[in-house]
């Protein structure tokens, strides 16, 4: 790891490798990322944060390409965080989003796009994630997109560190009583079919419609339903659209507020939780250091005990 | 920090579409602890060396099947060294002739994998490249 007085040396000169390093140490030690970014100050410009939510295989990375090319259109620098999830079994990961928003000819200095992996972090995004954004919101990028792991109902912390969510759905989501249940539906501003050249696109967009028009659940907290969009990101079709759309919600004082008050009461869940996360990191990359017992059949008491013991180790360690 | 996870960049570059043996080393890594991210398919040293650095790995490790090896590798490590990210080990493994391993070594590709090679032996490189060690394959 860098000295950290080179670090911010080269972050205030705007260095590439620099703020790519900062983002490791975010990673790696949120509490130095945490003291890293609070040292920067507040970002000199204003940004877009735009978080792209949804299940594995909606489209999320091939729609955030379409997007990027939205904004770099419109002369904005880009920022990319993509999160991926890390192996329960190894405490590896592979990280493919960026496989598919290859844009040959932008320089990082426009497009600066980083792959972060969830590091046993379960609500679809990593730790390191809030940091990050404010990381690249200071080295300038006026548009940051955050992709989150492949989402279903429980992950919705992306929420919390976003100005807007995009729920991306596709046919074959499920009908009226699925958008009904708690969890990412009832937090997302935007929905979006994506893939809607596919059969059942018109079906699925009626149930959602239905859904939005009628529930109680967004005006008890004082949200706005969300907009049901149609996109498809390969071709590019609706994509325009969505962009404007979410831009002109993202300069909408009154939708601010509405949605101020829906991060009001994710904070309150969320400092319940904190606690629990900051240690999961550290423990799982230990996870390929503690030996498993070759036979499957012997009982499990044994290991479990010191594979507990370990873990108090790392924490009596995190105490001090 | 000893608890960081090692990150590797999995890289194809050039015309070489086979990318089998990366996608298998990919995922191999990810199973040995190791965040890996792949790059894909038929990209420029330029690019390969733009996400390196965004990515802030530790490795690079090049596949190569169809001969591009002599011209692409060196290229890859001279672009790192340019833009101040000669610390990013350089690997390469596919079809590649013995006879141009020297060559490979010279230009700062640190080590390279035939057929054959384990997975056992490409983490026992990276490892001992990470505890400090010169040791090459």
């Amino acid at each position: 790891m860098p000295a950290l007085t080179s670090l911010r040396e080269g972050l205030k000169a705007g260095q590439v490798r620099a703020l790519a390093k900062a983002i490791s140490l975010a990673e790696n030690d949120p509490g130095a990322g945490e003291r890293l970014v609070a040292e920067l100050g507040p970002p000199a410009t204003p940004a877009f944060v735009l978080g792209i939510t949804g299940a594995t295989g909606v489209g999320k990375s091939t729609l955030i390409k379409a997007l990027i090319e939205e904004a770099l259109k419109s002369g904005r620098r880009v920022g990319v965080l993509a999160v991926d999830p890390s192996s329960p079994l190894s405490g590896g990961a592979l990280l493919g989003d960026r496989f598919r928003m290859v844009l040959p000819d932008v320089s990082p200095d426009r497009l600066f796009i980083r792959s972060l992996s969830s590091r046993g972090h379960e609500g679809g995004t990593s730790r390191g994630l809030g940091v990050g954004i404010r990381l690249l919101r200071h080295a300038g990028y006026d548009v940051v997109l955050v992709e989150t792991t492949g989402a279903g109902q429980c992950e919705f912390d992306v929420v919390r560190v976003v100005d807007l969510v995009c729920l991306l759905l596709a046919e074959g989501f499920g009908d009226e009583l699925q958008a009904m249940k708690s969890g990412l539906m009832e937090l997302a501003d935007v929905l979006v079919i994506n893939k809607c050249r596919r059969p059942g696109t018109e079906h699925l967009r009626r149930d959602l419609e239905s859904h939005v028009a009628h529930s109680s659940r967004f005006a008890h907290f004082g949200l706005l339903p969300p907009p049901v969009l149609l996109t498809d990101g390969l071709s590019g079709e609706g994509v325009p659209e969505l962009w404007q759309r979410l831009a002109t919600l993202h300069q909408d004082a009154a939708y601010r507020t509405a949605s101020g008050r829906k991060r009001q009461h994710l904070a309150r869940y969320a400092a319940l939780t904190t606690v629990l996360d900051r240690l999961k990191g550290r423990l799982l990359a230990r996870l390929g250091d503690l030996p498993i017992n070759g036979d499957p059949t012997a009982g499990l008491e044994n290991q479990i005990r010191q594979w507990l013991l370990e873990a108090c180790r790392v924490e009596e360690k995190e105490k001090r | 920090m000893s608890t960081s996870p090692v990150r590797i960049l999995v890289a194809k570059v050039g015309l070489d579409g086979h990318d089998r043996g990366a996608k298998f080393i990919a995922q191999a890594l990810r199973d040995r602890g190791y965040e890996v991210i792949y790059t894909g398919i038929r990209r420029t040293p330029d690019e390969v060396v733009n996400m390196a650095i965004t990515e802030d790995v530790q490795f690079l490790g090049i596949s190569s099947l169809s001969g591009g090896h002599r011209l692409l590798c060196p290229k890859v490590a001279e672009l790192l060294q340019a833009r101040g990210a000669g610390d990013i080990v350089v690997f390469a493994g596919g079809i590649i002739p013995a006879g141009d391993i020297p060559a490979l070594h010279a230009a700062g590709v640190r080590a390279v994998f035939g057929p054959g090679t384990t997975v056992d032996q490409i983490v026992a490189f990276l490892k001992e490249t990470r505890a400090g060690s010169d040791v090459a394959a």
